[in-house]
């Protein structure tokens, strides 16, 4: 078993699916010669040439659409937005374009698309290099939406997610590009090289997309969480001695129903986490599905804990990301109510 | 290159070559001293980068600083500039003062942006920096709206974009240009042009050899100089403000530079450009430029240029110094920072009048009413002058209020919408219209990161007083990308705020509060809406408070909290439940955010159940937020499992029988209702 960093489980993601499929493209800024400022892409210009994996324009708009149209038109666009606070200019091409064009053409144009953008803050990008767009996704009905939260399932999501007859919007974390980052920032992050979650088994592993994964059993209460929350929840629950079961939900949409009511029914607690804004988050959906297929087994109000209504903000970006010390006090206070 | 591009080319040089003769003394210490200034902070900011100190990251100038210096020397104190994520050289040479830039590089209350923007946001609204920006080419946008308020307002500023090469690829570019060129803008499009996008070099990712002969297709004129030649820029520069102060409109300049260092002070990318290219522009170094030309004229003595130099160590030793000394801000601050307060309304009702009139004639009343109450209100859209808007709610007004207030726009949702940001940042009040919502996701980025953001980025001080209204969802067979509700987008987006009315009353009297608040709001007309029955409206100018729901109907067995077209179904099936003896409360929140929670929860503690009716579709809806809200706070109090009603999980179909199916109907909310009591 081999370990590697997210960032090379992506890089890793694009190399098997290219040297399979022949329809795959790899493009964004500064994707090509240089491999992408994450360096997500490294090494794939040099091994597929120009006309697989190329640089463009700054046009995110510009970047959409033509995956949109080589998507219809048979091949298999992976395409980066260097950060997810970028694709704003390109939402119109996302949502009234790569999420409606099957359904337009009534199932004659599919949009196989993916659509990656690291997310999240703690980097001290400020407002415009920090944010987490999943809700925006989400609420638009023909997108389905993953965020891996380990390398394994990065590269085995991204592989489902190129497959997939879709557009995939595929949401990396970026504090756990290197690391487990469990949200204490004063320490230094483990590298993913040196870690257990860091294994990879060589060859093609696709992760099937809407699967939850749990990643602590336990009884006291049920943690929803994805991409770097689970990491944070984690350490919660081991910092405050809750026994907690972790739910990764790695697919957003389509979301693991299943898992995640069997857990709360055992458990009839449920505390949501992630890093976006709370109004309107998918945390809000998260919680309505909860109360209305487990209203009769809760024992308490479902709780989020989530970033600040408030933009990103520079100075406090520490108390704005929900860590584990807000996290445990979350859990501690849906036991006690 | 087009002919006027290079003859231009060709103008400029000669006055390089002759520049020094016509600048005195002062003028040229000024430049001189501006780029010395710009130099040092860089070098001591990326000190301070790799001490630790200053954190996330920053964006040198070194290489660059001939440009801003020539450009802003050009510039009052009441011209505006906007700038991007390379910007410390800008404001430096805009005025701005080391010592409260360099805080708000630490993260401290006392900069600029009271640590909440740091590097790629610091702005000074009194020096009438519109900030830099992290998002690449939005500074164009905001630029035409500034240089629109003081179009609109007789005055004659002028505002200055700057942006790099990278930026001119960018869809907003193209709009900004076409924009500021047809309605005549007073600006100057200033292209820092040092050739590499990131790693990208412009020569790969650009269809023209230079970017100043895209101006021809604006029909503006576009010269391409040497930004290394701070006496070239200024030249230039300064016919082009001349140009722009006549009312003659906008110019395209693209200076050619090069930057020192990488992309950004964290500088761990390969190094793409190659090794002679990289030495010939290190050597043509704009301060060394400079010198030699100083040198040569003797235009500043030895001795000055020594002190010059002393006198900028003097000053970022006391700037650090303030940065470090500085306090940290508090969260307290955030709340205050992301919206500017509400008013508070006194509404007279809707019982206290008789007459009747439609949805889209309230919205008109309100329209007509505030335009000729203040002056700052002006409106633009498409189709919104002599047409009156495709479904006429500003009928009338360019008649009455005339061209300039009531501005057909080119099809260029980005660009007129962040016009509107930068209208609304530079004083007035723009009303902008978006044909129909959809066409909204085009705009995202100006509203998401520009409009709600602007105010908290500054530290809390400006104000975005702008509307963004239009109609959205279906019903009249305009299909999937003509009938969305999308409220929940924008719900989600602290420093916006959204509304939603459901009659002719309560239309008036917020559009009229939307209007007057100090915030960007977004106003959704639902078409439903629409093709409804009149109903009271007060002739009289009213306003109801954002944020204050309406009981439209009272009961006491359930609680339908229903949106917008979802209100008089709500009502409909609150009458037929009443004949089997059901007694439906239905709440109508009125402003989706700030949503108004007490009543909301007041109402379910009375009845006990709840069921949530929007148009928009259920997963990820406003319903969601309300459904965990209630949950959280009113836990105790439930009897059932909150249900949720609104659009089946699919695209609007244009066939009249699936649409019907799709947006939920009486008989649904009817259904649900009977499930929460059973």
């Amino acid at each position: 078993m081999a370990r590697m960093t997210m960032i090379e489980a992506i890089q890793n993601a694009h190399d098997l699916a290219m040297e399979r499929d022949r329809t795959v493209v790899a493009f964004g800024q500064d994707v090509g010669f240089f491999g992408g400022v994450f360096r997500c892409t490294a090494g794939l210009q040099k091994k597929y040439g120009k006309e697989r994996c190329f640089d463009t324009p700054i046009s995110e708009l510009g970047i959409i659409g033509a995956a949109v149209g080589m998507a219809a038109y048979g091949l298999k666009p992976c395409v980066e937005i260097q950060f997810a606070d970028y694709m704003y200019p390109a939402y119109d091409q996302i949502v009234s374009e790569a999420a409606r064009l099957r359904y337009r053409s009534a199932g004659e144009f599919t949009c196989p698309l993916v659509v990656r953008m690291p997310t999240g803050g703690g980097i001290y990008g400020g407002q415009t290099h920090s944010q987490s767009p999943e809700a925006l996704f989400a609420h638009v009905t023909g997108l389905k939406t993953v965020v891996p939260s380990t390398p394994a399932d990065a590269r085995g999501l991204l592989l489902s997610s190129i497959e997939d007859p879709d557009p995939v919007i595929f949401l990396e974390p970026k504090r756990l590009y290197n690391g487990p980052f469990d949200g204490h920032h004063d320490r230094p992050v483990v590298s993913w090289k040196k870690h257990d979650l860091g294994e990879v088994e060589p060859g093609y592993h696709p992760v099937p997309l809407g699967k939850a994964a749990i990643r602590r059993p336990g009884s006291a209460l049920t943690v929803l969480a994805y991409g770097t929350m689970v990491h944070v929840a984690l350490a919660a629950a081991e910092e405050t001695g809750v026994d907690a079961e972790v739910i990764d939900l790695r697919t957003l949409l389509p979301l693991d129903l299943d898992t995640i009511v069997e857990s709360v029914r055992k458990t009839g607690r449920c505390v949501i986490v992630h890093e976006a804004t709370l109004t309107c988050g998918y945390g809000a959906e998260l919680a309505a599905l909860v109360q209305k297929n487990c209203f009769y087994s809760l024992e308490a109000p479902v709780v989020r804990v989530t970033g600040w209504d408030t933009p990103y903000p520079h100075a406090q970006e520490w108390d704005y990301f929900p860590g584990p010390t807000r996290v445990g006090r979350a859990m501690t206070q849906v036991l006690e109510s | 290159m087009t002919k006027q591009a290079t003859t231009a080319r060709r103008g400029s040089r000669t006055a390089g070559r002759a520049s020094n003769m016509k600048l005195d003394r002062p003028q040229i210490e000024t430049l001189y001293a501006t780029m010395r200034r710009i130099r040092a902070f860089e070098e001591r900011t990326t000190e301070l980068f790799h001490q630790g100190i200053v954190k996330g990251t920053a964006h040198s100038y070194i290489g660059e600083e001939a440009i801003a210096a020539g450009v802003c020397a050009n510039l009052r104190p009441d011209d505006f500039i906007a700038s991007y994520h390379r910007g410390h050289g800008h404001c430096i040479a805009k005025g701005a003062k080391l010592d409260r830039m360099m805080a708000e590089l630490m993260g401290r209350e006392t900069g600029y942006c009271r640590g909440l923007g740091g590097s790629m946001h610091i702005a000074d609204m009194d020096l009438n920096i519109l900030g830099a920006n992290g998002i690449v080419g939005a500074a164009m946008p905001l630029s035409t709206g500034a240089a629109l308020a003081s179009k609109l307002r007789s005055g004659d500023q002028v505002t200055v974009a700057f942006f790099g090469d990278g930026a001119s690829n960018q869809g907003v570019f193209h709009e900004s240009m076409n924009l500021a060129s047809v309605w005549k803008l007073p600006m100057l499009f200033v292209c820092e042009n040092n050739q590499y996008a990131l790693t990208t070099s412009y020569r790969n990712s650009t269809s023209v050899a230079q970017i100043a002969t895209r101006a021809a297709g604006y029909e503006v004129p576009g010269v391409t100089i040497d930004g290394n030649d701070a006496v070239e820029v200024f030249l230039v520069v300064r016919e082009a403000v001349e140009r722009a102060r006549r009312g003659e409109g906008p110019t395209l300049i693209e200076c050619m530079t090069y930057r020192w260092g990488q992309h950004s002070m964290r500088a761990n990318l390969p190094e793409p450009r190659p090794k002679d290219e990289y030495e010939a522009w290190i050597a043509r170094d704009p301060i060394v430029v400079m010198e030699a030309a100083i040198d040569r004229d003797k235009a500043v003595p030895k001795k000055r240029m020594k002190e010059i130099g002393e006198e900028i160590e003097t000053d970022l030793d006391a700037a650090v110094d303030f940065g470090q000394k500085s306090a940290e801000p508090t969260p307290e601050i955030l709340p205050e920072a992301v919206y500017a307060p509400h008013a508070k309304w006194e509404e007279p009702g809707a019982a206290s009048t008789k007459r009747e009139i439609s949805f889209v004639e309230a919205l008109n009343e309100a329209l007509h009413q505030e335009m000729g109450r203040d002056d700052s209100v002006f409106m633009m859209g498409e189709d919104v002058g002599a047409t009156g808007g495709i479904f006429q709610v500003s009928k009338g007004l360019m008649d009455k209020y005339g061209r300039e207030r009531v501005r057909d726009t080119p099809i260029s949702e980005a660009t007129f919408v962040g016009c509107g940001v930068g209208a609304a940042i530079a004083g007035m009040r723009p009303v902008v219209e978006i044909q129909i919502f959809d066409f909204v996701a085009l705009t995202m980025d100006m509203l998401v990161n520009q409009a709600a953001k602007f105010r908290f980025m500054l530290g809390g001080k400006p104000t975005v007083p702008l509307v963004i209204r239009g109609p959205q969802g279906g019903g009249i067979r305009l299909a999937a990308q003509h009938s969305q509700s999308l409220e929940a987008w924008f719900a989600h987006v602290p420093g916006l705020v959204v509304v939603a009315p459901s009659t002719p009353y309560d239309a008036k009297g917020l559009l009229v509060a939307a209007i007057r608040d100090d915030n960007p709001v977004i106003f959704l007309e639902q078409k439903l809406l629409y093709l409804g029955q009149p109903g009271p409206v007060p002739e009289e100018l009213y306003a109801i408070p954002l944020g204050k729901a309406d009981v439209k109907r009272e009961g006491k067995d359930v609680t339908v909290v229903a949106t917008s077209s979802m209100v008089p179904r709500a009502l409909a099936a609150a009458g037929l439940l009443e004949r089997e003896g059901i007694s439906v409360e239905v709440v109508d929140p009125r402003t989706i955010h700030p949503l108004d929670e007490e009543t909301i929860l007041a109402s379910v503690k009375k009845t006990n159940r709840l069921v949530i009716a929007h148009e928009a579709w259920r997963r990820g809806g406003i319903g969601a937020e309300i459904a965990s809200i209630v949950m959280e706070k009113a836990f105790d109090w439930l009897d059932a499992p909150i249900a949720r009603v609104g659009a089946t999980d699919n695209p609007m179909p244009y066939n009249d029988a699936l649409e019907r199916h799709t947006i939920p109907s009486q008989e649904r909310i009817v259904e649900a209702i009977r499930g929460v009591l059973g």
